[in-house]
């Protein structure tokens, strides 16, 4: 019962100076962010001719609702070369007919280039306009296919990774390729902001007013992206550790990605799996590289409203995250991989993979040694009281981060429920969430093989993939 | 150990009130900052919109006194600075200057906090007239990188300022690594403004990474007077990026002389299959019909990216290119066919 008490001890103090480290970190970069973006005159940089030209790839299954107006308002995207390569993954429904009446597209002659490997390529279409628009049509083979096949068809030497079903704000685009722009060689991969837009108001595939979801779940979901994105992925890109770019919304370097062999398919956490491996080949390398967040380009995302939906898109996210951990154990504490090897990677395994294991266990011996009469009542409410009131804390710094830098959300009933579900997370939401990953872990354990996963499509798959990391 | 956790808890729920106290001061503040904002804002819009429309002199402007009114007046004036072109943009510039602004940002420059210093470099930069070029000149010693590109920038936009050209030079070279883009503004700048000092920028004593900026600003412009010295480059046989460069930079001039040395590249096995690619698709935009048979040669190699590139420019190089494109696409090989017929009939 001591050691398993130390055990708790230890794995409290070291979540609570990682975390109070990140929220630091993140505060110190979110300033230099905004004095940088201020000073640096944003449109004068992109309208510069060595801007980088990029390809806006955009998988789609079964989209045939939504995917013309996503295309219509990816081709008003604030960015002065791009090209949108829609890729139609097998679906079932007619995307592809109304794709080709929406934007006059016609079959043309295209051979598929050799560089990375995914399904057969039915059909490739353009436009009969001048529109710099290309859908590849291909058997089903998940979303890090389809990926796979956009990369192939890219035409410029950088790629944006965005699901179909996202929005994008008028100048993500811009702020997203600002790393690229100001440092071209250095630079592999940068990723934005994911927020909810449920609740949002929505006209003509663009989010005219930003509001707060009205539905609890939706709510609780704001407070986890606030935390994932302010606090964690704004830390760990300050410090140059950072482990996830959202598959929603990420650039990328062709060249680097297609050297690294593109996206794994077979898994669920491709993005992240991804990123990883750009960290490792790019260490192996030896040349200076940086992997970067940028904390204000916005894309809009659909949180699930059921708690159905929800468990599973948990499940599949822990899923996700330990595949990604188990093929690239061997970064784990090694030194070579410095931050990301030493720090973000155990951090990681503890934090969030382990994380939910650890802390429902701790619940479990806790009242059993309560009611067994080994610990005090006391001391059980107390330590209780400061795990809840530390995971409050690191809530309100992620919320008082976003307030004092972007305020999407400024009115103050916006406030009001923002800290009402931060206080309320921690009771029954938090638990629950936990206990779902555990059953993603539970899942992976049972299957037999790494890499058997379901492969589906992706219409149902994470709008976010933004594992929280909290 | 009880006493400790109450402690803990006490400090914890302490700092949450806190950092809900900072929430809910920040803000207050935040929203009475943009209430101002908003106030003010319009009434310096109309006057510069006023000003620009009727051309009315800085006189008839009244300067402004209160700090936070001028800072808007500022903001306003360089956001629509950015969008001005020619007479407009330099009549506002010159209002700037009447209203005290440049003496301001010069007094800036000379901060301690590096933010004021950047502000003071942006202005001066927006502006830069004839007496905020000393001050920018100044700004190339400063110890922040971005004040230095800034200043850099503004210089080499400017008129009259080359005597300042060799200190701009010695920025680029200095900072490229700590801040490549903006180096990369710079050398656009540069290549817009003073093509000439371009010239120093392709010594093959000068860093390599300002050689590869330099040559895709000359390619981009189509700084034609730079296409001897890209020639010469590829005569020097340095690493192949560089000669991707020059090929890449020679075929957006579109220079004919160009073309020996990129057949020579083109055929040269030892170099990688990107690089090859560059100058096949160089010798596709000169359009000069002696090279079809060199590229030809490559519609049948075994890497997808040459052999597209080299069908590519097949199709830019009039009939004989045609030709050997229509062979191609009777090739019995599958994959040289199927790409030699895409192009045919795209």
């Amino acid at each position: 019962m001591i050691t398993f008490g130390i055990a708790v001890f230890a794995f409290f103090v070291a979540f609570l100076v990682v975390h109070t480290g990140l929220l630091i970190a993140a505060e110190i970069e979110l300033h230099r962010y905004a004095v940088r973006t201020k000073a640096i005159g944003l449109r004068q940089r992109v309208r510069s001719p060595l801007a980088p030209p990029i390809s806006i790839l955009v998988p789609a299954y079964n989209e045939s609702l939504g995917i013309a107006d996503s295309v219509r308002s990816l081709l008003a995207l604030d960015y002065p070369r791009t090209e949108i390569v829609v890729v139609n993954d097998g679906s079932t429904d007619d995307t592809i007919e109304r794709l080709t009446e929406e934007f006059g597209l016609r079959r043309i002659s295209r051979p598929t280039p050799p560089y990375l490997k995914h399904t057969p390529v039915r059909g490739v279409y353009a436009p009969t306009s001048d529109l710099r628009l290309l859908v590849v049509d291909k058997e089903n083979g998940g979303k890090a296919d389809s990926l796979n096949a956009g990369i192939n068809f890219a035409s410029y030497p950088l790629f944006c990774a965005v699901d179909g079903d996202s929005i994008l704000e008028q100048d993500a685009l811009v702020k997203t390729a600002l790393p690229f722009i100001e440092d071209p060689i250095r630079t592999v991969a940068s990723g934005g902001l994911i927020r909810i837009a449920n609740g949002c108001r929505i006209d003509a595939g663009r989010v005219t007013e930003a509001r707060l979801p009205a539905e609890k779940l939706p709510m609780f979901q704001v407070i986890e992206y606030a935390r994932a994105f302010f606090a964690a992925r704004t830390g760990w890109s300050a410090i140059g550790g950072l482990l996830l770019i959202s598959g929603a919304f990420g650039i990328f370097r062709t060249d680097m990605v297609i050297a690294a062999g593109g996206y794994r398919t077979g898994i669920v956490g491709e993005d992240m799996e991804l990123v990883l491996r750009l960290h490792r080949i790019c260490r192996l390398r030896g040349k200076p590289y940086r992997i970067i967040y940028v904390p204000d380009p916005v894309c809009w995302t659909e949180a699930p409203v059921g708690a159905s939906v929800l468990r599973r898109q948990r499940r599949r996210w822990h899923r996700g995250l330990i595949e990604a951990l188990y093929i690239h154990r061997r970064m784990m504490g090694n030194p070579r991989y410095r931050v990301v090897g030493l720090i973000a990677l155990p951090s990681m395994l503890l934090f969030e993979a382990l994380g939910p294991l650890i802390e429902l266990a701790g619940y479990g011996v806790s009242i059993a040694a309560l009611v067994a009469g080994a610990i005090a009542p006391l001391g059980f409410v107390l330590f209780l009281a400061v795990a809840i009131l530390y995971g409050q804390f690191l809530t309100l710094g992620a919320i008082a981060l976003e307030d004092a830098t972007f305020n999407r959300y400024p009115a103050w009933g916006d406030l009001r429920r923002l800290l009402g579900y931060a206080f309320a997370e921690s009771f029954g939401f938090r638990q629950m969430m936990h206990l779902w990953r555990l059953e993603g872990f539970w899942q992976l354990i049972r299957k037999s093989e790494w890499g058997a996963m379901d492969r589906r499509g992706f219409s149902g798959s994470s709008p976010g993939q933004s594992r929280s990391s909290h | 150990m009880i006493s400790e956790l109450g402690d803990a808890v006490l400090v914890l729920a302490g700092l949450e009130c806190v950092l809900l106290a900072v929430i809910v001061v920040l803000r207050v503040l935040l929203r009475r900052n943009q209430r101002r904002v908003d106030q003010l804002r319009p009434s310096a819009e109309l006057a510069i919109a006023r000003y620009l429309a009727t051309g009315a002199t800085g006189a008839a402007v009244r300067p402004e006194r209160r700090p936070a009114m001028r800072a808007i007046w500022r903001d306003v004036a360089l956001e629509a600075m950015a969008d001005l072109r020619g007479s407009e943009r330099a009549a506002l510039a010159q209002l700037l200057d009447d209203l005290g602004y440049v003496s301001e940002a010069t007094v800036d420059l000379r901060s301690r906090r590096r933010p004021v210093r950047r502000r003071g470099a942006e202005t001066l930069a927006a502006v830069a007239n004839q007496r905020s070029l000393q001050a920018l000149a100044a700004g190339l010693a400063d110890r922040d990188v971005l004040v230095r590109m800034t200043c850099a920038r503004a210089l080499a936009e400017g008129s009259g300022t080359e005597t300042k050209l060799p200190e701009i030079v010695s920025a680029v070279d200095r900072d490229v690594y700590a801040a490549p883009g903006a180096v990369g503004d710079i050398v656009v700048a540069l290549g817009r403004e003073h093509p000439e000092a371009l010239d120093q920028l392709l010594a093959s004593d000068a860093p390599a990474e300002v050689r590869s900026i330099a040559m895709a600003v000359i390619g981009e412009l189509r700084l034609e007077r730079h296409a001897g010295r890209l020639r010469e480059i590829l005569g020097e046989r340095p690493a192949d990026e560089h000669l991707a460069a020059a090929a890449r930079a020679l075929g957006m001039i579109g220079d004919i002389e160009a073309v020996p040395p990129l057949i020579a590249l083109t055929e040269d096995e030892s170099r990688a299959p990107a690089t090859r690619a560059a100058a096949v698709t160089a010798l596709g935009s000169i359009g000069d019909p002696c090279a079809v048979g060199s590229i030809a040669a490559l519609v049948r190699h075994e890497d997808w990216a040459l052999r597209t590139a080299a069908a590519r420019a097949l199709s830019g190089l009039g009939t004989m290119g045609r030709l050997a494109l229509e062979q191609a696409a009777q090739s019995p090989v599958q994959p040289v066919r199927e790409q030699a017929q895409a192009i045919l009939q795209s």
